[in-house]
């Protein structure tokens, strides 16, 4: 959802993603051929992806886009007010130089994405693996609620216990990323490339860890990662490529 | 006022079409476009059928849109306006992905890629436009193919191994898919 809380966008949004959580057929009688079509195009997204989080991708991309263009309005009416917004701009371009000395534009802001592990919420399955997918859910429980810094020191008394389990370590760098450590979250993602045999943690972990390095601001490393993420033509090529253009590739 | 937006208020989109305008500030714009994006990369899914081009083709109208209205208000509601503006787009990038099968393709509608002035041009995308209605048509595992096949470009065995169909199945169903096609838009 948008940061402002736009009554309107909250409504059609909602009511939206009900008519497609319920299942229904969309039938062109009860809508109009707006949601009609909109609905029927929902067939189209890839399985794995949560159309709620892809909307708020899109709605920082759209952020992201609009905050350039930003400006105030009936500033300028009041002439105390034009006293006080002249020595403002007196100030804002020596602040922006001091800003821009030490700050960079957050360039993974519209690339993050919370992957929801693959832990069945209940398991049919008796025996042992029942009490596996329970200790599991257990675990990632916090990381499952997007609360990193809640899940981060829970993942990492058990990455403590357990140093070759790649899957938590991943998840455990995700969570770090989140929490905005990034340069924990790519000595994490380093430690699964180098371990895991495990391809879809070594495609994932690659692009966090481009994603990492992004955000520590090692753009020179980044740029290596992600050309090499570009090269191999997977699920994260086109993300790549946005990305390198982005940072100056 | 100072400090106060004036989007803390509900407006409607035509009252946010002229915000933007009197002040071309951002804001406005990007409440107005997330107000819809739902339903914009839902159309562009369904004339794209392609995540990837959906979600670029999404992003492609936010800002042909941002540039229009600079200029321009929108005729009428802005609602109808943002999807003839999105659907008119996704039919541009249609033909040309179509384009790249054209040989093939081609035989299910022959006049589908004749180029010729602005009256031809409308006259195949309204075409285009119908293409993907008919598409949406088709059975499930015709659809699937023939998406596969012609808008994503993949080869049989690449949808032999994205579906749980056999090499057979899949050339079938392109086959019959065209047909059915070449019948529902004659």
């Amino acid at each position: 959802m948008p940061k402002e809380t736009d009554p309107k966008t909250k409504h059609s949004r909602e009511a939206f993603l009900e008519a497609l959580r319920r299942g229904e057929k969309p039938s062109s009688e009860s809508q109009n051929e707006i949601t009609h079509q909109a609905l029927l195009g929902m067939q189209y997204l890839n399985p794995d992806t949560n159309l709620e989080q892809f909307l708020g991708k899109l709605d920082q991309k759209i952020d992201q886009k609009t905050k350039r263009t930003t400006k105030v309005i009936s500033f300028w009416q009041t002439p105390a007010l034009k006293i006080a917004a002249t020595a403002l701009l007196l100030l804002i371009p020596g602040y922006y130089l001091y800003q821009s000395s030490f700050s960079t534009p957050d360039y993974t802001a519209a690339y993050f994405e919370h992957l929801p592990t693959a832990i069945p919420g209940t398991s049919i399955q008796k025996g042992g693996q029942e009490s596996i997918d329970q200790e599991k859910r257990a675990l990632y429980k916090e990381y499952n609620q997007k609360s990193y810094r809640e899940a981060i020191p829970k993942l990492r008394a058990y990455l403590a216990a357990h140093p070759m389990d790649d899957q938590a370590r991943f998840y455990y760098g995700i969570a770090l990323l989140g929490n905005q450590e990034a340069a924990a979250a790519k000595i994490a993602f380093e430690k699964v490339l180098a371990g895991s045999p495990t391809p879809a943690y070594q495609e994932n972990a690659q692009w966090y860890l481009a994603l990492s390095l992004v955000k520590a601001e090692a753009f020179d490393e980044a740029k290596k990662v992600l050309s090499a993420i570009r090269q191999e033509k997977g699920a994260y090529t086109q993300k790549a490529s946005e990305l390198l253009s982005e940072i100056g590739q | 006022m100072l400090g106060v937006r004036q989007s803390d208020t509900v407006q409607t989109d035509e009252e946010l079409v002229r915000l933007y305008q009197a002040g071309q500030d951002g804001h406005f714009l990007g409440i107005l476009f997330k107000r819809h994006i739902h339903e914009v990369l839902g159309n562009c899914l369904y004339f794209l059928k392609n995540q990837q081009d959906g979600e670029d083709a999404c992003m492609e109208v936010f800002e042909q849109v941002s540039s229009t209205l600079k200029k321009n208000a929108p005729p009428g509601h802005f609602r109808n306006w943002l999807f003839i503006v999105t659907k008119n787009h996704c039919l541009k990038r249609l033909k040309k992905r179509v384009k790249e099968r054209v040989e093939d393709f081609s035989k299910i509608n022959e006049d589908l890629f004749v180029e010729n002035d602005t009256s031809e041009d409308l006259l195949m995308e309204k075409r285009i436009e119908n293409l993907a209605h008919a598409i949406e048509e088709l059975k499930e595992d015709q659809k699937r193919c023939i998406v596969l096949f012609y808008l994503q470009n993949k080869t049989y065995k690449e949808i032999e191994a994205l579906t749980s169909f056999s090499l057979n199945q899949v050339k079938s169903f392109i086959q019959n898919g065209k047909r059915n096609l070449k019948t529902k838009l004659s």
